[in-house]
């Protein structure tokens, strides 16, 4: 044969080769047996959710080294420790899916921990409901997800639309009482569920929306929308958010001298690097918690509320934000489904279906906030709190018995910082 | 409030001309579409952000050095991978400078990870109230300093002698080579010319919105929108390119909504290429 | 056409034969991956219609991939029409865009027709984004959930083997040969008595079609995704470094473009999870400056004469 056909032969018997060496490696045995319970989770190390992954990566390390210091999770009277694979999603929901698809079948983990954002939870909880796999996330709270009827997707979080409630009750006794809120959000399922919330709850409360705007994820440059914005001069500003919008927001607003009474972030500012890059500027900013240091839970194997997040403080450098509290709820969620299933490892289809309906049954106090799943899959349970930006350092405010220092207000103007 | 949106658009406008006008020089001499354009945006910016972060020297200050960095980094790269292939046709320019761009946007984002930073000096945020309308001082510096960065590329093109040179070049090659200039010094001059003005565009981006890895991408796509609406290789049409879009940000998004600014910008964009691809004052180049 | 008995059909078919009765053998993540990687050799293939056959490079590509997304997803889940119909409609659509936005656009010279669709592909996501009612802009499109993946298998694979198919057909045909003379030199091929404009657009509205199939069916598997996703420049990216790296303008082109970047990136991520990207970046620019025959000769050859 001439050439040019030797060559394309070539090609083909190499590509041959190579597919079938990849199918010979992918039937690799598993051990009949384990002992220790095996948890996967697909989460972002790079691309846009880098920073949060990591965080909320921190806070299911800092789990299982809590699990593991205490022997393991203990199931008929032995203890079999925990660990957790971890496969980095590129903040890409297709390979999110991909990566949890990989770590039932080829891990063969015995449960999953959810990725970080509601776009990347949405498609890859739907290989874990295919493959019968309860999903616990703290990361995902976008309303839509927990529309599908899916029975394996727990989130520990409260629902993103109800997060609004703290903000604007806490608000609303202040006085003078606000009347005005602007809302602004980012098109991405979570701050629009996010800014539908703020808007609720602003009728609920008896506040008039004066403006309502989302804008494409990719804007840096806000400030035409904060002008509007200005120009209509509302007393508190709600900002579906995640760490960057919130920064440019602070400094944009300082730009243009628009000085609402408060701001209020849905999320992104209790990270070391937004007081790191604001400095002074990142003062009086509000954001929901779900937890404090005087908040009155406990539970018999993490200790109090306190402990939980003072420990937390030490070893990371700043109390848990509220997926990082959540990813310790659902943590404990999972230990005590586990025990009331009675199931030890490895966990076969039967196994996990008994956790599943453990979980759903769940009604309990954890160190972290108390748990209970709604018949969607969303925590019900966990009141929240509001934490406030004062002297660089993120305090408590709100409710009365978690706070741990006054809520400043109104936010002193710019010019009079 | 029309008086004020109109200003914010005159002013982020300025700033845009700057970051178009060196991709403008660089396509009108070297015929070559630079992608990496956006990098040395996101590389300005960082130097500004580095300095600013470790060692407190201010923003404005820093300038001069980013030019400088930039301008070897440009001159570099030109001077020994882009230069194999200026021969070839603007399809190999396009691959190649996109290639190299996967290459510098990926080694930042794994230098300095994805997150977003900030310049923040003390003066940030501080501005002018003069009548009904707010200035920020910021926006006012590096407006002014965009347009000295574009007036500056324009004398030095006009008034000195490399600045002849260059022009020879562009307009025909062998024609400079007869009279003694070396094109491919010149291209290595001018890319690095680009860079430089470019990185200092990002120096003063860097003051009023965030940094980060991936930051080059949206910028470039502006400056395509500056240079075709303003003419390829015409510098006073970056100028007037860079005004036009700012106003129309400003304009749209106020009035109408922020995702249909970008909407109809590219529609402007595409009816541009289409109708008229010398841009507004007819003087772009096209081949 | 004589059907030639020589290794290389042996060999082609042998392959084809493989691939059909893998999932008996594998399933879950295995399944998925050679999923994906049918996914990108149609996408690399789809673009190689256009770019290997006329020399014509579109930035924009993914464009029509995202098209045939929407519309498969919208007439899916708002209209309650059945896959197979919604995903043809779909690709139709998606054609009928492409020779749409040809008949303006390809009039532009390289450069400028890659920034052109560029700039529509990116104007197209914004679009998307704005008309929420419809395309659920911001919060993505959720479809009807379906996770017979062993089915998404075999429906990626046939567009795979539609697309070599017609790849196979330009390389054969009397129109093929019109476009290749197209891509070659245009006016030469114009003055010949080609109808330019008629074959380019035909080009065109055929790689945008098969783009677009890919495009619903990956609605359809993945039952979720949003305007930055399916209108990725990034995606553009890969197909056209896949169909060059593989040798635009053949057959096999894009098949082993594809397989060869969908393993590397396999076995990056892992061990050096940023430098996927970065080794791409090196491939591109090595490929370019070095390669003289196989890639870049190709490139010469059939874009070369573009400008």
């Amino acid at each position: 044969m001439n050439r040019k056909n030797f060559e394309i032969t070539g090609k083909i018997f190499i590509l041959l080769i190579a597919i079938f060496s990849f199918l010979l490696a992918s039937s690799i045995p598993v051990q009949a047996e384990r002992q220790k319970f095996l948890f996967g989770s697909a989460i972002a190390h790079t691309g846009k959710f880098a920073r949060s992954g990591a965080n909320l990566k921190n806070a299911y390390d800092y789990w299982a080294k809590r699990v593991n210091d205490l022997g393991g999770i203990e199931v008929g009277g032995k203890k079999y420790p925990v660990e957790i694979v971890y496969y980095d999603d590129k903040s890409d929901p297709k390979t999110t899916t991909k990566l949890v698809e990989k770590l039932i079948t080829r891990d063969k983990v015995d449960l999953i921990f959810g990725p970080f954002s509601s776009l990347c939870v949405g498609p890859s909880s739907t290989i874990t409901e295919k493959y019968k796999v309860p999903m616990l996330e703290a990361a995902g709270n976008a309303r839509p997800l927990f529309k599908r009827g899916f029975k394996y997707l727990f989130c520990t979080l409260r629902p993103a639309d109800e997060l609004a409630d703290p903000y604007l009750r806490l608000l609303t006794r202040q006085s003078p009482k606000p009347k005005s809120v602007a809302i602004i959000a980012p098109k991405s399922p979570f701050y629009m569920s996010a800014a539908k919330g703020f808007k609720a709850y602003a009728e609920k409360y008896g506040l008039n929306v004066v403006h309502y705007e989302t804008y494409p994820v990719e804007m840096q440059d806000i400030t035409p929308i904060l002008q509007k914005v200005k120009a209509k001069n509302p007393d508190i500003l709600c900002v579906g958010s995640h760490t960057v919008v919130a920064m440019m927001v602070m400094k944009q607003s300082k730009e243009i001298g628009f000085n609402p009474k408060a701001y209020c972030f849905s999320f992104g500012t209790l990270v070391p690097d937004f007081a790191k890059e604001l400095g002074k500027d990142a003062e009086y900013v509000m954001e929901y918690v779900s937890i404090s240091a005087n908040a009155p839970y406990s539970d018999p194997l993490f200790g109090t509320a306190k402990h939980f997040v003072t420990s937390f403080k030490r070893e990371y450098g700043i109390s848990p934000d509220s997926t990082q509290t959540a990813a310790m709820a659902g943590g404990i969620a999972f230990i005590k489904a586990i025990q009331r299933a009675g199931v030890i490892p490895p966990l076969d289809e039967k196994k996990r279906m008994k956790v599943r309906d453990e979980m759903a049954k769940l009604d309990l106090i954890t160190a972290a906030g108390p748990v209970r799943f709604d018949p969607t899959g969303i925590n019900e349970a966990n009141p929240l709190g509001i934490s406030q930006y004062q002297n660089g350092k993120a305090v408590c405010v709100d409710p009365s018995d978690w706070a741990e220092t006054k809520f400043v207000y109104p936010t002193p103007k710019w010019k009079d910082r | 409030m029309f008086a004020q949106v109109l200003l914010n658009g005159v002013l982020i406008g300025g700033i845009y001309a700057s970051v178009a006008v060196g991709f403008s020089l660089i396509f009108g001499v070297l015929r070559i579409v630079n992608i990496v354009h956006g990098e040395f945006i996101m590389l300005g910016a960082f130097i500004t952000y580095w300095l600013y972060k470790l060692m407190g020297i201010d923003p404005f200050l820093s300038l001069p050095l980013t030019f400088f960095c930039l301008y070897i980094f440009g001159f570099l790269l030109q001077r020994y991978v882009i230069n194999k292939i200026m021969e070839a046709p603007e399809i190999m320019s396009l691959l190649l400078t996109f290639g190299l761009s996967l290459i510098i946007a990926n080694i930042a984002l794994l230098a300095w990870k994805g997150d977003y930073r900030l310049v923040n000096p003390e003066y940030a945020g501080a501005h002018l109230n003069l009548a009904s309308l707010t200035i920020p001082y910021i926006r006012l510096s590096t407006f002014l300093f965009a347009l000295v960065s574009v007036a500056g590329l324009q004398l030095f093109l006009q008034r000195t002698d490399i600045g002849r040179a260059i022009r020879a070049t562009s307009q025909s090659k062998d024609g400079a080579r007869l009279q003694g200039v070396s094109p491919a010094l010149i291209y290595a001059i001018t890319f690095g010319l680009g860079a430089a003005v470019a990185g200092v565009a990002g120096s003063l981006l860097s003051l009023s919105f965030s940094v980060f890895p991936a930051m080059g991408g949206d910028y470039l796509l502006f400056s395509f929108f500056i240079v075709v609406v303003g003419g390829m290789g015409h510098l006073p049409g970056a100028l007037a390119g860079g005004f036009i879009l700012g106003i129309l940000q400003s304009l749209i998004t106020n009035y109408l909504s922020a995702g249909l600014t970008y909407i109809i910008m590219f529609c402007i964009l595409y009816v541009m290429l289409i109708v008229r691809p010398t841009g507004i004052f007819g003087k772009g180049i096209v081949e | 056409m004589k059907i030639p008995v020589s290794a290389k059909w042996w060999a082609a078919i042998a392959l084809v034969i493989l691939m059909a009765l893998a999932p008996l053998r594998i399933s879950g993540y295995s399944l998925r991956f050679i999923t994906f990687i049918f996914m990108w050799i149609g996408l690399a293939a789809s673009l190689n219609l256009l770019t290997g056959y006329t020399g014509y490079l579109d930035f924009g590509h993914v464009a029509f991939f995202g098209i045939g997304a929407y519309i498969t997803g919208i007439l899916m889940l708002k209209l309650g029409i059945p896959f197979f119909p919604a995903m043809f409609i779909g690709a139709i659509v998606s054609g009928i865009t492409a020779v749409v936005v040809g008949i303006p656009t390809m009039r532009l010279k390289g450069a400028y027709f890659a920034i052109g669709m560029l700039v529509f592909a990116e104007g197209l996501k914004h679009v998307a984004l704005e008309l929420d009612g419809i395309t659920g802009g911001g919060n993505g499109l959720s479809l009807p959930i379906y996770t017979n993946y062993v089915f998404f298998y075999y429906i990626m694979f046939s567009t795979v083997l539609l697309a070599i198919g017609i790849t196979y057909w330009f390389e054969r045909s009397k129109f093929g040969l019109a476009l290749m003379a197209i891509r070659e030199a245009e006016l030469a091929a114009e003055v010949s008595g080609v109808n330019t404009f008629y074959c380019k657009l035909i080009a065109f509205g055929i790689s945008a079609f098969i783009a677009g199939i890919v495009g619903g069916i990956y609605a359809y598997w993945m039952s979720f995704f949003y305007p930055g996703d399916v209108f990725n420049v990034l995606t553009t990216v890969h197909m056209i470094i896949m169909a060059f790296l593989g040798g635009a303008g053949t057959i096999l082109g894009p098949i082993i473009g594809a397989t060869f970047l969908a393993a590397i990136e396999e076995f990056l991520w892992a061990e050096f999870k940023y430098t996927y990207l970065i080794t791409v970046g090196f491939i591109v620019v090595v490929v370019v400056l070095y390669i003289p025959r196989g890639i870049v000769g190709l490139i010469r050859e059939k874009v070369f004469a573009r400008s």
